[in-house]
């Protein structure tokens, strides 16, 4: 019923896509007709405001233009009742849209009582990570982490739990076919309730609804996209977030580790042996490196292993003590392994 | 009509005018009282300028109420409160002051200007003696802060022996000193303008600039030193006394 | 002859006085040592014209990089940094104190019929400060640029480590800010304090009353935003832990801080812009201003409710729910005194002669544009809309009508309007006319298509984006184009006007305020004889003589020395 509120598209729809409005992508959550209803409320208004002030002007600048034989008359310079009305009662109709903005807002914001499937977010640079759990559906204490894809299945109450490493910046998660939005802040978790309620294929989004980060993160931002699948079945849903979440799927180790680098690394080390935040992997692989305290490492497995776990424990001389530790579970040393392999093939 | 000529006679024939006042003033009142308004914006803008540090500090002890309690005793209050006097004086004396440049008494108004300056070396040297020690035991700010239990203030051990240095660093006591040294050091480059405005003052008082219809500059400079002062009294309290 | 008016002898053509301000003294040192206001303007007019042609280059460079969902001129890195220069550039040293300190400072004693501001050597110190100000920044970009955005975020900005070009952004801003606090001191002290006999506040020009609600601005937002980037700037060089999570700070602070400052800031840039289009508007129909005291207090009202709605900015920042409908209620309420403007402006033209000289063309596009800019902002103070608008094409669109499409809007209407008392030359009218309808046109074009960019959710600060979008893109670029095109043109022709344009008459317009009671361009001390105080709007009190000799005083005024209109 809900979305059956939008009563205003603009007539006249050249630009239209498959299944949205002239303005929005299809509403495809349970927020989303409340967003739109309210923007066409408002864009009704604005365009009888609009066409009252410009009409009037227009009609003023044709009438009353300067030309041979017409003259200005003086006219009252105030007349406080006109004043007061045309004060008052556009006051009494923002008071009302605000009312009903709010209405829907209050919607947006408030999660139900029960049901409630959570989802963990980790925005980095440049890069969103989902971590799912699901004891049924995808075993006891599994867990998975999928980097860009967030897998929802049709009509159930997700409640995502947004951060970001402290030493990260910040970043703001939108689904514009959800029209929902929530920045990530370092050190807090921010929570986005919502319910998708068509799939991304019913609303024609054969390649997943775009997600995109919508806070200035710095030199890929705009390479910081995901996409949303939404999917009928909890079995679709299961194989879904199988497939991207469990490494072992990728079977060439050093495919496997470029796209852990790729996921989890790039921000701070280069593979070409420029210079970024922390050393290149360049040549790294068994090469002597001296440390923060003096002392001389081969970069080997162990070192590799514990830089990941505990950076902070030795840190490369000349190098800032602030990369963020990593952890995949049960899944680490199919993790370990494919990023060994990848170092060693960037040997020199 | 209006020739060059005759503008050029226009002006000479305006009748004479002080020394003292401006071109653009009809008045030498008219000049006093718009330099005080003209202060007196400048002292909201000050206000203001510092009530984003207030801000901070509220925020910051909302937040972290039980490290700003063991903060605090890293403060010396005796310090502190001397500051505090030596400030509380130096307005009188800039009050004073400006009596004095009122009734012409050129000397008193020397010697006010000069006892003015002085209590503000000395805040500064009190300063000085303060902020060195800080450094120097390593109750600095961020994540530089680290003091060793040895270095803990005296009433801090009284009062909470078991306190380790580990403890007081990872509840985040650097905070409490960035804010300590952002706010107090604000103030003290406040003080340090202060004490340039009033070698100023020195200076044209010697000169004997200054009369009873104008003495505007003292005044003024007068009202800037007191909201200083009254800054520090804010301050002191907030920090030093609030446990 | 009384009222500083030039007497007409019998050939018709007005007798300049030979000095004036621009020729009182010679030489560049004396110039740059000067205390006269009007000197002062025009140095502030050819520093933010500086900043516009360097910011507008920018944007030029950024639209050109959109033309393409991927790279077409500009590396990622790059393309952040021109978008950071772009808005950092026109907001700090173009938007800010555009037209406030240099129309502004130009006009304001000369409309109250005083000699100078009040303090002329805080009025030399604010334009060295913008001067400093300007020079960090273009260190910024010697330096090779900046690349956090303009509104310098933590942890992006100041928790990265030590660097030299954000340190002198921060500088810079801290800077600009002291010129804007001391040009706002000094505003509200002439204001107070330099209005001579007969001058009521109720007789100021309408542009004054703006000018004194954005002083109020100036002298009460612009300190936090001093301390805030003061703040950050230690924090950058000592990593303290203000606003940085890493030490323990807090980075949604920095958020309300700085848009404690940057809302009210938009009003710094918006309320001179409507004081300019006052003036416009009722000189260019021959019509007293209607409802002039609602306008006038419309100003401090905007002034007064700006203070209060920063939290508009952070509705998806993770600030409670609660805050952000109180913040949405409060926002709306702004919209009131801007429609209050908006309709008095229209019932202004009501049954008036109006002239279409391209300032007021520029005048009717702003009635127009800020109609959309204001309009389209209903939908983001609506709570609802604005999670899914956020940080969306939708709001570039938004408030580059607003601070674009109004402010630099009354900018080149200002600029035009008073050319001729400013530098005593006449500019081209037709290619002024010309231009003034492109610069309409290309805003439409560059700002409509993003609208709908935004809604269908396109992020700004994207360097590269979805493919979708790319006809939005093209036509915007299009639109920067035309609208580049014609403030080269613009520059063109008013320089050339100061070499080779006709003479101005000293009231070519019919305006009715004190300026126009001076000599083009006015004398040293801004009037020969006192001005004769009367109502800025009594059209009534000036006839048409001829092309060339303007209006003048009718004799009767002259002669009374009071104004012949009947309506206050």
């Amino acid at each position: 019923m809900m979305s059956d509120l939008s009563f205003g598209s603009l007539p006249g729809l050249p630009l239209a896509e498959a299944g949205g409005s002239f303005w929005f992508p299809p509403q495809s959550s349970s927020v989303a007709a409340g967003s739109d209803f309210t923007y066409d409320l408002i864009l009704w208004l604005c365009i009888i405001f609009f066409v009252a002030i410009c009409g009037a002007t227009m009609y003023f600048m044709v009438k009353y233009r300067k030309r041979p034989g017409h003259k200005e008359e003086i006219t009252s310079t105030h007349n406080t009742k006109l004043e007061l009305a045309w004060s008052i009662i556009p006051l009494i109709i923002l008071m009302v849209v605000f009312g009903i903005s709010t209405y829907w807002y209050l919607e947006m914001v408030t999660p139900p009582n029960e049901d409630v499937h959570e989802i963990e977010v980790t925005a980095k640079q440049w890069n969103w990570t989902f971590t799912y759990r699901d004891d049924e559906l995808l075993g006891q204490g599994k867990q998975f982490l999928v980097p860009k894809h967030l897998h929802l299945i049709k009509d159930r109450n997700y409640q995502l739990v947004m951060t970001t490493p402290d030493t990260d910046v910040l970043h703001s998660l939108f689904i514009p076919a959800f029209r929902v939005k929530q920045d990530c802040v370092p050190g807090r978790y921010n929570k986005l309730w919502f319910r998708p309620t068509k799939t991304h294929t019913e609303a024609g989004a054969d390649e997943g609804f775009m997600l995109y980060c919508t806070e200035y993160c710095g030199k890929d931002h705009s390479e910081m996209l995901g996409r949303v699948f939404v999917w009928d079945t909890e079995a679709e849903w299961a194989a879904a977030v199988e497939q991207d979440g469990n490494i072992e799927n990728i079977k060439d180790l050093v495919d496997r580790g470029k796209s852990i680098y790729d996921q989890y690394c790039k921000s701070c080390h280069s593979v070409d042996g420029s210079d970024n935040v922390g050393p290149t992997w360049k040549g790294l692989w068994g090469k002597k490196e001296t440390m923060e305290s003096g002392e001389t490492i081969t970069v080997d497995k162990g070192y590799v292993r514990e830089s990941v776990l505990e950076p902070a424990k030795k840190v490369v001389k000349g190098y800032p003590n602030s990369m963020t530790p990593f952890e995949w579970g049960d899944q680490n040393d199919a993790y370990f392994e494919g990023i060994y392999a990848y170092m060693e093939s960037l040997k020199d | 009509m209006s020739t060059v000529a005759e503008a050029e006679n226009k002006h000479e024939a305006l009748p004479a005018r002080p020394k003292e006042l401006a071109m653009h003033f009809d008045n030498l009142n008219q000049q006093f009282t718009t330099g005080k308004l003209g202060m007196w914006l400048f002292l909201g803008q000050e206000l203001l300028f510092f009530c984003g540090l207030f801000t901070a500090y509220a925020v910051y002890r909302a937040n972290h109420q039980e490290m700003f309690h063991y903060a605090h005793y890293f403060l010396d209050w005796k310090l502190g409160g001397l500051n505090t006097v030596v400030l509380l004086c130096s307005s009188l004396t800039a009050a004073w002051s400006v009596r004095c440049a009122q009734l012409e008494q050129r000397k008193g108004l020397i010697i006010t200007l000069a006892l003015t300056f002085l209590a503000a070396c000395a805040f500064m040297v009190v300063k000085y003696i303060e902020y060195e020690h800080k450094i120097h035991i390593g109750a600095v700010w961020g994540s530089h802060f680290g003091v060793a239990e040895a270095n803990f203030p005296e009433h801090l051990k009284e009062a909470y022996p078991n306190l380790t240095a580990e403890q007081l660093q990872q509840m985040g006591t650097g905070s409490f000193f960035a804010i300590y040294f952002c706010m107090t050091g604000l103030h003290g480059l406040h003080v340090l303008v202060g004490m340039g405005l009033y070698i100023w003052l020195l200076i044209r008082a010697i000169r004997g600039d200054f009369n009873r219809k104008y003495y505007g500059a003292v005044d003024n400079v007068a009202l800037y030193w007191h909201i200083v002062d009254i800054i520090w009294i804010f301050l002191f309290p907030l920090l030093y006394l609030i446990g | 002859m009384a009222g500083g008016i030039v007497e007409k002898p019998s050939s018709g053509v007005p007798v300049r006085p030979a000095r004036n301000y621009l020729n009182e003294t010679k030489g560049l040192k004396n110039w740059l040592v000067t205390l006269d206001h009007k000197r002062i303007a025009l140095m502030y007019l050819a520093a933010v014209t500086v900043a516009l042609l360097l910011g507008g280059f920018w944007a030029i460079v950024l639209r050109t990089e959109l033309l393409g969902p991927q790279d077409v001129i500009l590396s990622n890195d790059w393309y952040n940094r021109a978008f950071t220069l772009h808005g950092a550039v026109m907001v700090f040293l173009f938007i800010i104190p555009g037209i406030p300190a240099s129309l502004g400072n130009f006009m304001l004693p000369m409309q109250l019929g005083a000699k100078d501001l009040a303090l002329p050597r805080v009025n030399l110190l604010s334009w060295y400060l913008y001067v400093i100000g300007l020079v960090f920044f273009l260190g910024v970009l010697f330096l090779g640029g900046l690349d956090t955005g303009w509104t310098l975020y933590p942890p992006l900005s100041s928790g990265r480590p030590v660097e030299l070009n954000l340190i002198f952004a921060y500088t810079a801003v801290f800077i600009l800010g002291f010129s804007s606090i001391l040009t706002g001191v000094n505003f509200i002290a002439t204001m107070h304090k330099l209005r001579p006999k007969g001058m009521t506040m109720y007789k100021m020009p309408l542009f004054l009353w703006a000018l004194y609600a954005t002083s109020l601005i100036q002298v009460l937002a612009t300190p936090v935003v001093g301390i805030t980037l003061g703040m950050s700037l230690i924090e950058h060089v000592f990593k303290i832990g203000i606003f940085l999570p890493q030490y323990g700070g807090d980075p949604v602070l920095y958020q309300h801080f700085f848009w404690f400052y940057s809302h009210p800031a938009v009003y710094i840039m918006v309320l001179p812009a409507m004081g300019v289009q006052s003036e416009l508007i009722a000189t260019f129909s021959r019509k007293h201003v209607f409802g002039y005291k609602a306008i006038a207090w419309s100003s401090i009202a905007i002034a007064a409710i700006g203070f209060i709605v920063w939290g508009h900015h952070m509705f998806v920042s993770g600030q409670s729910p609660a805050a952000g409908i109180i913040f949405s209620f409060l926002t709306f309420w702004v919209a009131i005194p801007s429609a209050i403007k908006t309709f008095n402006w229209v019932a202004t033209l009501y049954k008036g002669a109006i002239d279409f000289k391209a300032p007021m063309i520029y005048a009717l596009a702003f009635i127009y544009l800020f109609g959309i800019g204001g309009l389209t902002g209903l939908f983001l103070a609506s709570i609802a809309n604005n999670v899914h608008l956020h940080d969306t094409y939708f709001v570039i669109a938004h408030f580059h009508m607003v601070m674009v499409g109004s402010v630099l809007t009354a900018f080149l209407g200002g600029i035009h309007f008073w050319w001729p008392k400013m530098t005593g030359k006449m500019y081209n009218e037709t290619l002024a006319r010309i231009c003034a309808v492109m610069v309409f046109v290309g805003f439409n074009v560059t700002f409509m298509p993003q609208f709908v960019a935004g809604t269908r959710g396109m992020p700004r600060r994207y360097a590269n984006y979805m493919d979708e979008f790319t006809v939005f893109h093209q036509v915007s670029t299009i639109g920067a184009y035309i609208l580049g095109l014609a403030v080269v043109i613009q520059a063109i022709y008013l320089v050339h006007s100061l070499f080779k344009g006709k003479q101005a008459p000293p009231n070519p317009w019919g305006s009715a305020s004190l300026e126009w009671q001076s000599s083009s361009p006015p004398d040293f001390h801004n009037f020969l004889d006192k001005p004769i105080v009367m109502g800025a709007y009594d059209f009534e009190n000036w006839e048409f003589v001829s092309e060339d000799a303007g209006y003048v005083l009718k004799k009767e005024v002259i002669e009374t020395g009071k104004s012949l209109s009947t309506v206050h």
